[in-house]
């Protein structure tokens, strides 16, 4: 296997694991956490596949998890964010619910195989340039879109002033309050369009990586997403490096089973897992001096008129 | 609409509840054109609710405020803002993580897409303008307080088109030099045809820079006018009211052995200011001694010290111990989180500092528990079952359940901050005939008060505190309520 295949393998394992940690990352740096990625993910991941079985379409299947990953955000941003429950609880239950959810819907579906899937682009000269070619250009749109979506985000965050006014939610909403943003409403919007970006790291699942529908297709990466937002300090090109480690793993892991290679990979599974409990204990100790660590606000819901 | 000698803003008969309390009560406050108005009153009287209905951060219950004559829309900080309402709040609304020029384009390029990367030259003319001078690319976090409240007083000053600028006790965090400086910049702040709203409790800087002045009390206006219309002592009296002072009956004095000393202690508040400064006193037994003085003058940070949950920063306390534990009793002013624990049980809190003691030891045995949680409660009739959660209590029973655990064993020293605080007429009395009753028993008892009708009735001798020193002492028979209450509020009796 060459370096080039395995590269190539690394970004696509990655692809799934960075839409969703990239829709994380949005709706924790505006406040709040958000357990449920597993959930959501699945539910993205089974709304894809059956909306390309029903329309024949992939891209058809993609916008309806889409759709349906940021319908099933909006419950958890009236739950968390107006009725004000307890987002950590909620999240554990909106991980639950999905992977049910997701099940049942999906009940018949299981093994059917798919009328349409994902097609690697095909950008004629650009395919042939060396390494970049198989590598980048000879991908699928969606994983171009994951390589492209840290970008964006990091440059929203930096040069924008809607970024500024979402790292603001995230560490003193009452500040954004008392200057009459619209902290509810904005809280709102990237809960919604985070869990969206987490349906589509589900329909690639579904529409591209494996692709068929089985039950608890996402197999933990939904944890694994919320571990690279931590791993990556909040910052959108790190947690996407962090992905791409984390598909290299994969990959190699994948080789490491065909080849009956001395490690054992279980221990490659706990690798991302242990590197993020070492970014944790840096972040707590960096803490105290201010910049690596999450938002200051993260995880408690805002009620103007508590005193 | 705008008719002549319409005031800027004018807030008609707001009202604002919170749960029990009444904390605007028909409040009336007219602001004119290119004023500074002092709002005045002692803390809880409802100064800061009045100042953040205005801003739109509390939804008033009754009332209508006007800018220019017309209806603002109530509870919207953003049509507050747009009507050109600033307010620097006690404790700043930054972004601590961000630099000064991020504060600023977060709250004054609306509408903008791209964020602002260096200083306009409207910026640059306003802080000249105004005499600011600090950098604005550090990290609010990295600046000083000072640095800060012209950060956020310059925010607000550019935000589009503000005409009134609220101030929420701007001096508590300043030097006597940097709150020379605020007032020469609020002149020429007025000076450019803006109005200024001074919420603060220290009459001396009030009277210096203010052009009218506005006195709360007990969530009401009970005084409003020009500043030449009121001299500094009626001022005060204003503030503290005509209540009549109580009958209650101080302990006889025998003056027993001294149980509480303190030399020349000094404390830093939250934010490593100084708030005690250099104070001794003794307490002795049988005598009951009250700390009266205008709230935020050192004696929430004095009684912390005292209990033990303050470092000093100087001096030395003497106090009863008993081996490495605290051998006295102590009455937090804050109850929940403090002194009681609000998710357990009555019978877990009234437990909590004697659960090492017998009978408990090793195992707490439910009957145990519970008969001493029921003895805790009947002491002083606590309205309340053992297993309740403690959150559910009203203020009086509360305080009733932590009396019960901390008289439990008549200790020689009590130490209570604010005792009465919050609660009705009844349970007040009842708290302080408890106290009274312990000290004619012989207990040395130290209570912080902020009501002077309160130490009046129960003190043996009471010491005014201001800017964090004690500056005059009083036996309770020999009422001065003249010098009182100039002591309290300027800190110099005449």
């Amino acid at each position: 296997m060459s370096l080039e295949f395995l590269l190539a393998a690394a970004l696509i394992s990655s692809t799934p694991l960075a839409y969703a940690a990239l829709g994380e990352l949005v709706i924790e740096r505006a406040g709040i956490v958000n357990l449920g990625v597993e959930g959501t993910m699945l539910i993205g991941a089974v709304a894809g596949f059956i909306g390309a079985q029903i329309t024949g379409s992939a891209w058809a299947g993609v916008l309806a998890a889409l759709v349906c990953g940021a319908l099933f955000g909006g419950a958890f941003a009236m739950l968390t964010i107006t009725a004000r429950l307890d987002q950590v609880v909620a999240g554990l239950a909106f991980t639950v619910l999905g992977r049910g959810l997701s099940s049942y819907i999906g009940a018949g579906f299981v093994g059917v195989p798919p009328r349409a899937v994902i097609h690697k682009l095909n950008l004629g000269v650009l395919g042939h340039v060396p390494v970049l070619g198989p590598v980048i250009f000879g991908q699928d749109p969606l994983v171009l879109g994951a390589i492209l979506l840290p970008v964006l985000l990091s440059l929203y965050l930096r040069f924008t002033r809607m970024g500024l006014v979402l790292m603001a939610l995230g560490e003193t909403p009452e500040v954004v309050d008392s200057l009459g943003i619209p902290v509810i409403l904005l809280r709102y919007a990237y809960v919604i369009s985070g869990s969206a970006l987490m349906g589509v790291g589900g329909a690639y699942l579904s529409l591209a990586y494996i692709p068929s529908w089985i039950e608890n297709i996402t197999a933990g990466r939904g944890w694994i997403a919320i571990a690279l937002v931590i791993f990556g300090t909040w910052r959108p090109l790190w947690v996407f490096g962090g992905a791409v480690l984390f598909g290299l793993v994969d990959a190699v892991r994948f080789r490491v089973q065909l080849d009956n290679y001395p490690v054992d990979p279980h221990f490659l599974n706990m690798l991302p897992y242990l590197a993020t409990l070492l970014v944790l204990a840096l972040v707590a100790r960096s803490r105290a001096h201010g910049r690596l660590g999450g938002p200051a606000a993260l995880g408690a819901a805002y009620d103007r008129e508590r005193r | 609409m705008m008719t002549a000698g319409e005031p800027l803003v004018r807030l008609e008969r707001l009202s604002k509840r919170f749960g029990q309390s009444l904390a605007n009560d028909q409040v009336s406050i007219s602001v004119p054109h290119g004023k500074v108005v002092a709002v005045v009153g002692e803390n809880g009287a409802g100064k800061t609710t009045a100042m953040n209905l205005l801003a739109g951060l509390y939804m008033p219950d009754s009332g209508r405020i006007y800018v220019r004559g017309e209806l603002l829309r109530p509870g919207s900080p953003r049509d507050s803002v747009r009507a050109g309402i600033g307010m620097v709040h006690q404790h700043f609304k930054l972004v601590d993580t961000m630099t000064g020029l991020d504060n600023i384009s977060l709250a004054v390029d609306r509408g903008q897409i791209l964020r602002r990367r260096r200083t306009s030259p409207a910026i640059d003319a306003l802080m000249r303008e105004v005499g600011f001078s600090f950098d604005l690319d550090v990290y609010v976090w990295q600046m000083t307080l000072a640095a800060r409240q012209q950060l956020e007083i310059l925010r607000a000053l550019l935000s589009a088109g503000t005409h009134l600028l609220i101030l929420d006790e701007p001096t508590s965090v300043l030097s006597a030099l940097e709150s020379a400086e605020l007032f020469g910049r609020l002149r020429r702040i007025t000076a450019t045809g803006r109005s200024v709203v001074l919420i603060s409790h220290k009459l001396k800087e009030v009277l210096e820079i203010a052009d009218e002045v506005v006195v709360m009390r007990a969530g009401r206006v009970v005084h409003a006018g020009p500043i030449g219309s009121v001299t500094l002592f009626e001022l005060g009296r204003l503030i503290v009211g005509d209540r009549l002072f109580g009958t209650g009956r101080p302990p006889p004095q025998r003056p027993g052995r001294p149980v509480l000393r303190l030399d020349h202690v000094r404390v830093a508040n939250d934010l490593g200011l100084p708030a005690v400064e250099d104070v001794s006193l003794e307490v002795r037994a049988g005598e009951l001694v009250a700390i009266a003085g205008v709230s935020g003058n050192g004696q929430t940070e004095l009684m912390e010290a005292i209990g033990g949950i303050r470092e000093l920063r100087g001096g030395s306390i003497a106090k009863p111990h008993q081996q490495r534990h605290r051998g006295f009793a102590y009455i937090p002013s804050q109850h929940l989180g403090t002194a009681l624990a609000p998710n357990l049980s009555i019978a877990e809190n009234a437990i909590l500092g004697r659960h090492r003691s017998n009978p408990f030891r090793w195992w707490l045995r439910r009957r145990d528990v519970d008969s001493f949680a029921r003895a805790a409660i009947e002491r002083f009739d606590a309205k309340a079952q053992a297993r309740q959660p403690v959150r559910q209590l009203s203020g009086g029973n509360l305080q009733r359940v932590i009396l019960g655990r901390e008289l439990a064993e008549d200790p020689e020293l009590i130490v209570a901050s604010y005792p009465t605080r919050g609660l009705d007429v009844a349970s007040a009395a009842q708290i302080r005939n408890v106290l009274v009753d312990h000290a004619a028993a012989g207990a040395a008892v130290l209570v912080a008060s902020e009501e002077l009708e309160e130490s009046f009735s129960i003190a043996n001798r009471i010491l005014v505190m201001h800017r964090g020193r004690i500056v005059g002492e009083y036996r309770s028979d020999s009422p001065e309520l003249a010098n009182i209450g100039r002591l309290m509020t300027t800190g110099v009796a005449s």
